[in-house]
């Protein structure tokens, strides 16, 4: 049967995505899987019927009047050659290991900004050795994390394209990773926010590493969550918009946001941010800080529509 | 043993199709198995056929479509309209004209296969 779905899918996934195309293919679909069944309590075996249902089933040729897709029929023909097909297979590994390089990443910045760290714990040689480790341990990442993506740079330059199914199974795969992505980022949010407090603690020059090291978690679980968006982002972006196999492309890329207050507060945001800051900076005098504002409200901005926006 | 010409039954699939739900409505896999049998599996019409003819069909007033999930799986079953059935019955004369005009035509001897 899903071999079926997969030749039905395959043969529509190029076709606009209008309402008769869509009629077209779930009432073919329809006739098949019922030929299919009926096979199969004959006694056929799976592959016969399989095989009988698609030799007998025709060709799109004869429903471009009713659907009106003559051009994209011809479309079809001369690029189907140059059109990869990305297979679930593909697709989740491909999500894994971006996924994987991006938390890599994250590390290698995380390796970065904390060697400073042993050089103000220690204060002496051993220290500054550590540092140096640090550095190279960082550098190491970077390059692993970029060869486990080289593996998949051809997915940005051949045109590719994955099924509706492979779409409608990672859209849904996104959707119940959500949690888990936002969960990643806000504790990377609180740990951005909180690098302040050991300064506040801890009374010595101390305080000072903890505080690298907060950042560093910070930016690096940042960095992975993002990481995980954009792979999900790539693959559901990968069919064009105007296809079958297109319904989960972005358009317009604008956010929408389901909660009528979210949606009025986020369409004022940046001008409320620079209210909050003016107003705060006047009170406090604070300047030389307050610009920190700036990168927290745009960690929160993205915060916020990773967790209750939709992109259109 | 000749086979059937996709293209001279073509003018023809709509009063089959017809023909078959003029009594009560049916859905595509019925339709598709009542004339692979009716037509002791001389004719096997594809599926893109049968829905490029409901579409037509449809179109043109000719049948109605309706789901209806009785049977235990959602299915879209056509009907026969009144001005479908006056068009079948329209067909059925044409079809006797036809018959009868071409048949002067047809050689007896090469009818009785050329084996």
């Amino acid at each position: 049967m899903e071999a079926i779905r997969q030749y039905i899918e395959s043969m529509f996934k190029t076709l606009p995505n209008s309402a008769e195309v869509l009629k077209a293919k779930d009432h073919l679909m329809e006739m098949a899987e019922d030929k299919y069944l009926s096979l199969i309590e004959e006694g056929h075996t799976p592959n016969e019927a399989v095989g009988k249902v698609i030799a007998e089933f025709g060709n799109l040729d004869e429903l471009k009047d009713e659907l009106g897709i003559a051009d994209e029929v011809d479309w079809e023909e001369q690029n189907s050659l140059e059109i990869r097909n990305l297979s679930l297979i593909e697709v989740k590994e491909y999500i894994h290991d971006y996924s994987s390089a991006a938390l890599l990443r994250g590390f290698g910045v995380l390796c970065f900004i904390c060697c400073i760290m042993p050089c103000i714990i220690l204060e002496n040689d051993i220290g500054a050795a550590i540092m140096f480790i640090s550095v190279a341990l960082g550098v190491v990442c970077m390059i692993i994390q970029r060869a486990m993506k080289a593996k998949w740079d051809y997915i940005e330059v051949t045109r590719c394209a994955i099924e509706l199914g492979v779409a409608e199974y990672v859209k849904e795969e996104f959707k119940n990773n959500k949690v888990k992505i936002v969960a990643i980022q806000s504790v990377g949010i609180l740990s951005l926010l909180c690098c302040i407090v050991p300064c506040i603690i801890i009374h010595d020059s101390e305080c000072a590493a903890w505080m690298i090291l907060m950042i560093g978690t910070g930016v690096m679980l940042n960095i992975f969550s993002l990481g995980i968006k954009k792979a999900y982002d790539i693959i559901l972006s990968i069919n064009p918009r105007n296809t079958v196999g297109g319904k989960y492309t972005k358009g317009s890329g604008r956010i929408v946001y389901d909660n009528p207050n979210i949606a009025a507060i986020m369409s004022i945001y940046w001008t409320l941010v620079v209210c909050v800051y003016l107003s705060i900076s006047f009170i406090t005098f604070g300047w030389f800080i307050t610009w920190i504002i700036f990168p927290i409200a745009a960690i929160v901005n993205n915060w916020i529509e990773t967790a209750y926006g939709e992109r259109e | 043993m000749a086979e059937i010409s996709s293209d001279v039954i073509r003018g023809y699939n709509d009063t089959i199709i017809l023909f078959l739900i003029k009594d009560e409505p049916s859905y595509g896999y019925e339709i598709q198995k009542q004339i692979r049998g009716l037509s002791q599996e001389k004719y096997i019409i594809k599926e893109t056929t049968l829905y490029s003819a409901f579409s037509r069909l449809e179109k043109a007033g000719f049948v109605e479509s309706f789901l209806d999930d009785s049977s235990g799986k959602k299915r879209t079953y056509y009907r026969i309209t009144p001005e479908g059935l006056a068009y079948y019955y329209g067909k059925c004369e044409e079809w006797e004209l036809t018959k009868e005009v071409v048949e002067h035509f047809i050689m007896k001897e090469a009818k009785n296969g050329s084996n």
